[in-house]
């Protein structure tokens, strides 16, 4: 019996089929069906079962699997339609159970389907379930598809170098399944098994038809014991595991789960496994040039568009200077356009709509200062959010088409190989990309690098990103401050965020961080295509949507917050609720703070409260702006005014007469100064107390000293 | 050399699949295989070839996609 001997090795998957198996009888032969998704598994599936099936669960597994009867030549058998898959070396659950079914030592006979208009990736799975020893009856489907593109798979060939039965068949129509039946009949008494032999004499590999399925004596491999599945029927499984005791390619995909998988992409038996990938992928390249020589050759290179396009971006030179033109242009266009629908959402909510809450609210005693509340407060603040809600709906329909054209990748890539150039660690570009949205989930993002130290290093760097919410800023004080420019302030402040980053990494990398060691990752590009609008137009429309809700939610929180702080009277003895700002909890807070900011040009109450607020959420910085400045000049409530007057007017004060140089500097210490609070529990999380507060106070001294030198700076040039 | 390291090499450079394919004068699904047999060594990732509005923002979230696990706690993103 093979039973004991296999003990060893398979014991573990045995326990978990246990009671699955009582159910069968004994001497029901297992067949399963293995294949790339969508080869055609199932259609067969139910082709030869009909209506005897039913849906059963993997043995310790949600992953569930349609199981049925096949009688072959009067001998019930026990059919499995497995999930589909490229590798047995599986990374989620459902390919984990496809390659422990064909590592099942109860399985009699793998049913390989092989698509004939994708051979080469169903190749190499069966130089997989070569290695794995399984006897094997290839089934080859999708022959028409593969016609209508002017290839031929020449079945005889193919079995000749395969060393097992091939039948072509199309389980839609039923043509071949005798066939398949009556090959499957022969194989569960003289099984026999995949060649993995490669032949070094290609070109007259047709004349191994007359070999038979003991295949190519051409093997150099005299060393591997594995490679005597090539000539061996099927017992010879138990034989090799016998002789192949340590870590096994077989067992692993098996036993390692998912996410352990994901977490440790370089496990320790990599060479092992490269050394059994090597041997398959020559084998399939091998069998791949003999079974192809018919078809025309198209190994000449040409230069396709594609390929011209991608040598100008992807130049060495080139490749950088043409990622900040099409960034800049993204910003300009997104700014011009932009302008005129965020000054309407603007007239409506903070022209028409607070005039008719104040037309309706009753403007004596207490009601003036709900009034208050509710017009100066919460829709002066959610009115100006609201009104970056087209340039966001802009920015993310752009970045959008880039990404799904292909663009976004090309510039990962340009960007990788900057950071590899200036010694940094390429894998961290993706998670720092994901920065750029929102910081959050560039945060979890890390979990793909393989070494804790570089999550920390890399964790540490994304609050230096400049997050959708801190653009909202940008716009506002760039078109105030810069009018005629405010596309490539915008620009800039994200030129400034990749400086930040990349400065940030290297100086951590040369102090705390030397011991991360840099590993070599490969970006791989996707082919050009076209953006697909609708799904863009749907996922667009989703997050302004959310936007404009949750966002709302969180600036109406915490500017109620706000208003509440500045009707407490601390100084000047006034009333609650009927405090000037400035004597207020709230206005004495942020002026305590304010004198700080001073020397950044500043130094004044709004300034300090506006960014105190944006610990929250950077959308609440220009919330609150704007609340403070409707309520700064209570004495002319008949002109509300203009909140760029206003802006404009603090600034000035507060710098001397250079408004530019200190809303520069704002904006510095913005991009800079510390991520939103989620963003901060996140890291917490991840990387612990001590790392997150270091984080913080890095961040504030560097938009400090940033903004200081940006304000002394542009006051020095005028 | 084999097909593997060679994929591995012209990808590094920048080539899509289907120009590795041609300099390598192989099968395009042969590259493919290839490509994702380096990514589940971890050597090699695939930066999304579609948007993918779960990931970029975190109040992306739509209401039939459960909550990504980076944004739980993250109060933009609760529903
Ligand atoms: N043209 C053509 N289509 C086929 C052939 N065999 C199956 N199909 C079709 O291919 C599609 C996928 O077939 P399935 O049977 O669902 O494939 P599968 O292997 O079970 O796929 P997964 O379970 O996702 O791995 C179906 O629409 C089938 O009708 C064939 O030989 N030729
Ligand atoms: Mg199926």
């Amino acid at each position: 019996m093979l039973e004991p001997r296999l003990a060893g090795r398979r014991v573990e998957r045995r326990g978990a089929d246990g009671p699955r198996r009582d159910e069968r009888r004994a001497d029901e032969p297992r067949i399963v069906l293995v294949g790339n998704p969508n080869v055609g598994k199932s259609t067969l599936f139910n082709a030869l079962t009909g209506a005897r099936q039913r849906v059963v669960n993997a043995p310790g597994t949600t992953v569930e699997l349609q199981e049925g009867r096949w009688r072959v030549g009067g001998v019930p058998c026990r059919l499995v339609d497995l999930p589909g898959t490229y590798s047995l070396d599986a990374r989620s659950p459902d390919e984990q159970v496809a390659a422990q079914a064909v590592h099942d030592e109860g399985t009699d006979l793998a049913v390989l389907l092989v698509d004939a208009a994708g051979l080469a990736r169903s190749l190499v799975l069966a130089g997989q379930v070569a290695l794995s020893g399984v006897p094997v009856v290839v089934a080859l489907t999708m022959s028409d598809v593969a016609r209508s593109r002017g290839l031929t798979v020449p079945v005889e060939t193919l079995a000749t170098r395969l060393g097992v039965p091939v039948v072509a068949l199309d389980p839609r129509t039923g043509a071949g399944l005798a066939a398949l039946a009556s090959a499957v009949e022969q194989a569960l008494t003289h099984p026999s098994t995949l060649t993995l032999a490669t032949g070094d004499r290609p070109d007259t590999a047709t004349a191994d038809l007359t070999v038979g399925h003991t295949a190519d004596p051409a093997v150099d491999d005299t060393a591997d014991p594995t490679v005597d599945h090539t000539v061996d029927p099927a017992p010879a499984r138990a034989d090799d595991h016998d002789l192949e005791p340590t870590p096994d390619h077989a067992v692993r995909p098996a036993h390692a789960g998912a996410d352990e998988h994901a977490l440790d992409p370089a496990p320790e038996h990599a060479e092992d496994h490269d050394d059994d990938a090597e041997r398959v992928f020559a084998w399939v390249a091998d069998v791949l040039r003999v079974v192809q020589s018919g078809t025309p050759a198209t190994a000449r290179p040409v230069r396709t568009w594609s390929d011209r396009v991608d040598r100008v971006l992807l130049d060495a030179r080139a490749g950088i200077p043409v990622l900040l033109v099409v960034m800049w242009g993204l910003f300009q266009l997104a700014t011009t356009v932009a302008a005129p629908l965020m000054d309407a959402i603007d007239a409506v909510v903070n022209g028409t709509v607070a005039d008719a809450l104040r037309d309706v609210l009753p403007s004596s005693g207490p009601w003036r200062w709900v009034e208050g509340l509710l017009v100066d407060g919460a829709l002066a603040g959610v009115g100006t959010v609201l009104s970056f809600v087209p340039l966001l709906a802009l920015v993310f329909v752009a970045v959008a088409l880039l990404e799904d054209c292909g663009y976004l990748a090309r510039a990962a890539f340009v960007a990788d190989r900057a950071m590899r150039a200036i010694g940094l660690d390429g894998r961290a570009v993706l998670p720092l990309v994901v920065g750029f949205g929102c910081n959050l989930p560039a945060l979890a993002a890390t979990r793909t690098l393989p070494h804790a130290r570089q999550r920390l290093l890399t964790g540490l760097l994304i609050p230096f990103t400049s997050c959708t919410a801190r653009l909202t800023v940008y716009v506002l004080l760039a078109s105030v401050f810069f009018p005629q420019h405010a596309g490539t302030v915008i620009f800039v402040m994200y030129l400034a965020s990749a400086a930040l980053v990349v400065l940030g990494g290297l100086a951590l990398r040369r102090t705390l961080f030397r011991d991360v060691r840099r590993e070599p990752l490969v970006l791989a590009l996707p082919a050009y295509q076209r953006p697909a609008l609708r799904p863009i137009a749907l996922s667009v429309g989703v997050r302004v949507l959310a936007f404009a809700r949750k966002a709302g939610v969180i600036i109406v929180g915490t500017l109620t917050v706000v208003w509440l702080l500045m009707a407490v009277p601390v100084t000047g003895g006034h009333a609650v609720a009927d405090v000037p700002v400035e004597d207020s909890l709230y206005g004495r807070a942020a002026e305590t703070i304010a004198p700080v900011l001073g020397p950044a040009g500043f130094g004044t109450w709004e300034a300090a409260a506006a960014l105190a607020t944006g610990f929250v959420a950077k959308e609440v910085v220009v919330g609150s702006l704007a609340q403070t400045a409707a309520v700064a000049e209570p004495e002319d409530p008949a002109d509300p005014g203009d909140l760029a007057d206003r802006l404009r007017a603090t600034f000035d004060a507060s710098s001397g007469g250079h408004a530019g140089a200190a809303a520069a500097g704002f904006l510095w210490f913005v991009l800079a100064y510390s991520p939103c609070l989620a963003t901060l529990a996140e890291q917490r999380r991840l990387f612990g107390l001590r790392w997150t507060l270091l984080g913080v106070g890095v961040g504030l001294s560097v938009a400090w000293v940033g903004a200081v030198l940006v304000f002394q700076t542009g006051r020095l040039l005028g | 050399m084999s097909v593997l390291d060679d994929v591995l090499r012209v990808t590094r450079t920048g080539a899509t699949p289907a120009a590795a394919a041609r300099t390598l004068g192989v099968d395009e699904g042969l590259v493919l295989a290839a490509l994702d047999h380096w990514e589940r060594r971890g050597t090699l990732t695939r930066p999304p070839a579609r948007a993918d509005s779960s990931c970029s923002t975190c109040v992306a979230t739509t209401p039939d996609v459960p909550l990504p696990l980076a944004c739980t706690g993250c109060p933009l993103a609760r529903r």
